[in-house]
């Protein structure tokens, strides 16, 4: 098992160096550029020069590379062309925000989808089932930013269950910081608990219909212990990937939410780095996104094994 | 099943001590007196703004977001009196111009502290400053007819200039040429963006980047009496939902701006009070004079007449802006021209214009930058109005980068763009119109328009300036290398405990020291 977790971070080495060179170029790809940006709507060639020399950006393109990357492998991510800010800094800042909104959104997402799932493949083809895909559909084809918007007016406005916008830090005030949490947790868990719904379904039909499930049932043990026992436990693997899956996703991409509820977060970071072309914190933002993920997978990984004895690594 | 919740809270675990190992540390032990949606202080204003500043230094700033906090933090040598056009002293107590207007000497206040350090504010932090700014770049160009400044002794300085400079006070006025402590700017190695070296009616507590910047009364404000309030927290809101619901829960006071679709919600709202006053926030067509299909003079005056400035208004602003049918210094500017050239829409005066210049019928690509919605919707009012002429318009809607850049680089035919007004006749069309300066993207050249505009910053009788601005608004409106379309209202909203809030009509004002909260 050591051995195998030794291999895949060494594996996973070339990964983050080819995450590393494609977000350098993506962005370089776009028209625009920091110096655009940063010296707002109009500017003057000189002005354009001179930031550019600043910046090093009138070297070539594999130099700006290899001081970067020279650096990130120093561990330090470079600085935000913008605030000046270290781009590590601010990453960590962020990082608590995005966590615990990724955090709620899956516990909700399972808490909601998994049960439901189950429901509905027990219930197969029953009122239950078409009730559970008739809300697994809305849930994934709801966009977050209605979601989120009628989440505002509804239950910060209207009932006033919750403040419509702004962070508290969990540390500062827990009590507050779940006042502030829950409505973008919800909005941004929906759409998870909707995938997470559909893939348990569709993985319990799988194994409901195999042949070592009538023999449980025929050795007459109860349902409820034939689905969660058996049944669920090998449903298990497909789901903790989908999950995995969309913890990476949600580190990365709850952009819209964090946008709508103000909170500041991961995404929001990333959405301010590509408007104002800041090169060093897009990078840094999505290389440790991308790190992220690959952490994830091989806690998924490792996951397998323990959920299925079968798996050895 | 207990194995497997456990497994997958482990795996939470693991995953939350993987990538945020020291998460905990991060957050800020300052104690600040209130949180969000409750304030504990009294005299406290939580103010919305719609995105956070970049840097707080004011001699590199350029975003909208940064300018409102800077502007709260810094004061100027001179400063905006409240009518829009006018200065008073700020800083500098009394101030002489020599006769041939090449010698400007300041008389600074007694006394004046500069934020944390507590040091006095002296000629030599002033020349420190105004050399601090040209060395920055980003607003040398207001500074370029300054030839020395000589911080002659401790509460006197003179500023030598090469040619007479008519703005040079306004200049001085703008807000985001503060005044900076030399000591500070030196400790933080010539870094303003995240400390405070001003002398302004609040000072820095904290900045917690997009969650929020808190200043307090500074206690040592030179303009006795002010500011009223204790202490400013600025909460950056993207959403504009989210800001008008925060502002009718009475999570916060204040928007500082809004835009039309935020005053439609907030109009009949019981406690909120509306406050609109005319901006100095101008849309206009940009035409590329330098472009085959619109160098002939006669294509362009085609456009003007053609594009009905009113439908425009009535449909992307809710006819809310105010229409420019000549020049672009705004009704409410000392040096307005009161020229009419587009009054009326005249489709048939376009279509002669088209057929006279050998082109009835031609394609063209208007640019607009996709952040700007309501610029999006004008382009595509302004491609039915002039298809009613046979021009065919593509619109071409950009990201904003992108969009810029080609700005920038006369990479356009048509494009439409807002631009900032901001206080002297020059600040509106110098750089804008005379022949090869950084924003005349449209490639405008006129030797008279050039001469007068020289004329205009070397002249010091408001009266004559007046008259020069006429000719160059004439000139330019019947040549038309823009299109002016409307200046925009400016607009905020408050809950009705706020007074004393004054909405500026230029981006940049000082606006929070006359304010109080009940």
């Amino acid at each position: 098992m050591l051995k195998y977790i030794v291999r895949r971070i060494l594996v996973s080495i070339p990964v983050l160096f080819g995450i590393s060179i494609v977000t350098f170029l993506m962005i370089r790809l776009v028209p625009g550029d920091t110096v655009t940006a940063l010296l707002g709507t109009r500017y003057s060639e000189e002005q354009a020069v001179q930031l550019k020399a600043y910046y090093g950006l009138d070297k070539p393109l594999y130099v700006q590379y290899l001081i970067w990357i020279g650096n990130v492998l120093r561990g330090d991510l470079g600085r935000s062309s913008f605030s000046g800010d270290s781009v590590m800094q601010s990453i960590i800042e962020r990082l608590p925000v995005t966590l615990e909104l990724t955090l709620i959104s899956v516990l909700i997402a399972s808490l909601i989808g998994i049960p439901l799932g189950i429901w509905a493949a027990y219930r197969h083809n029953r009122l239950p089932d078409y009730m559970a895909t008739v809300v697994g559909l809305l849930g994934i084809s709801i966009p977050g930013f209605w979601l989120g918007t009628i989440f505002i007016l509804l239950f910060a406005l209207k009932l006033g269950w919750a403040p419509s916008s702004g962070y508290i830090s969990f540390w500062e005030n827990p009590l507050e910081n779940l006042h502030h949490m829950w409505m973008p947790g919800i909005a941004l868990g929906a759409a998870v608990s909707a995938v997470v719904m559909r893939m348990t379904r569709s993985t319990m039909l799988e194994v409901l219909s195999e042949d070592y499930m009538k023999m449980a049932r025929a050795k007459g043990m109860s349902p409820l212990r034939i689905l969660i026992r058996h049944a669920l436990k090998n449903a298990m693997i497909p789901i903790i990937t989908v999950l995995g899956i969309q913890i990476g996703y949600l580190i990365g991409g709850s952009v819209v939410i964090e946008q709508i509820f103000s909170l500041p977060g991961i995404g929001r970071l990333a959405l301010q780095a590509i408007t104002n072309r800041d090169y060093a914190l897009m990078q840094g933002t999505i290389l440790f996104v991308g790190f992220c993920f690959v952490v994830i997978n091989l806690i998924v990984d490792i996951l397998y094994s323990i959920l299925n004895p079968k798996i050895r690594y | 099943m207990r194995k497997i919740t456990g497994g997958i809270l482990i795996a939470m675990l693991i995953m939350l001590t993987a990538c945020s190992s020291s998460a905990p540390n991060t957050t800020q032990t300052t104690t600040s007196s209130t949180t969000t949606g409750q304030s504990t202080a009294s005299n406290v204003i939580r103010v919305a703004v719609q995105s956070d500043g970049k840097t707080l230094d004011p001699h590199t700033a350029t975003d909208a977001g940064s300018m409102h906090y800077i502007e709260n933090m810094y004061s100027t040598l001179m400063q905006y009196n409240g009518k829009y056009g006018e200065i008073e002293p700020g800083l500098a107590e009394s101030y002489t111009i020599s006769d041939d207007l090449l010698t400007y000497t300041f008389n600074l206040h007694q006394g004046v502290k500069f934020h944390g350090s507590g040091k006095e504010m002296t000629s030599a932090d002033v020349k420190y400053s105004i050399e601090r700014i040209i060395d920055k770049g980003v607003r040398a160009n207001q500074f370029t007819a300054v030839k020395s400044i000589d911080a002659t002794d401790p509460y006197t300085v003179v500023f030598h200039l090469k040619q007479p400079m008519a703005p040079f006070l306004t200049y001085l006025a703008n807000p985001m040429n503060g005044i900076v402590d030399s000591d500070i700017v030196k400790a933080n190695n010539n870094s303003l963006d995240n400390v405070d070296a001003g002398t302004g009616p609040f000072e820095l507590v904290k900045w917690e980047k997009d969650q929020q910047l808190t200043l307090k009364k500074n206690p040592d404000y030179y303009e006795k009496g002010l500011p009223y309030l204790d202490e400013v927290d600025f909460k950056p809101i993207a959403d504009a939902t989210a800001r008008t619901t925060a502002l009718r829960n009475n999570e916060i006071d204040l928007i500082l701006e809004t835009t039309e679709k935020e005053n439609k919600v907030l109009e009949n709202v019981e406690g909120i009070t509306l406050k609109s006053e005319p901006g100095t926030f101008w849309e206009y067509i940009g035409l590329n004079v330098k472009d085959p299909a619109l160098r002939d003079v006669r294509v362009r005056q085609a456009i003007a007449n053609a594009v009905d400035r009113n439908q425009i208004n009535q449909l992307v602003k809710l006819g809310k802006a105010t229409v420019l049918d000549g020049g672009n210094i705004p009704p409410n500017h000392w040096a307005y021209p009161d020229i009419h050239p587009y009054a009326q829409r005249n489709v048939e005066k376009a279509k002669q214009l088209l057929q006279a210049a050998g082109s009835p019928a031609i394609s063209l690509t208007l640019k607009v930058g996709s952040e700007y919605d309501y610029q999006v919707q004008a382009a595509q009012v302004i491609k039915q109005q002039l298809a009613e002429v046979g021009i065919t318009v593509k619109v071409e809607s950009q990201e904003s980068s992108v969009f810029f850049d080609a700005l920038g680089k006369g990479d356009f035919q048509m494009a439409v763009v807002g631009w900032q007004g901001f206080v002297d006749p020059d600040e509106y069309t110098y750089n804008l119109f005379h022949t090869g300066e950084a924003y005349n993207q449209q490639g405008y050249s006129n030797p008279e328009v050039d001469a007068l505009l020289e004329k205009g910053r070397t002249t010091a009788d408001e009266a004559a300036r007046k008259d020069i601005y006429k000719q160059i608004e004439t000139t330019v409106a019947d040549e038309a290398p823009m299109v002016f379309l409307y200046m925009n209202e400016r607009a905020a909203a408050y809950r009705n405990n706020v007074t004393g809030f004054i909405v500026e009509p230029t981006v940049t004002s000082i606006f929070l020291k006359q304010t109080k909260v009940q």
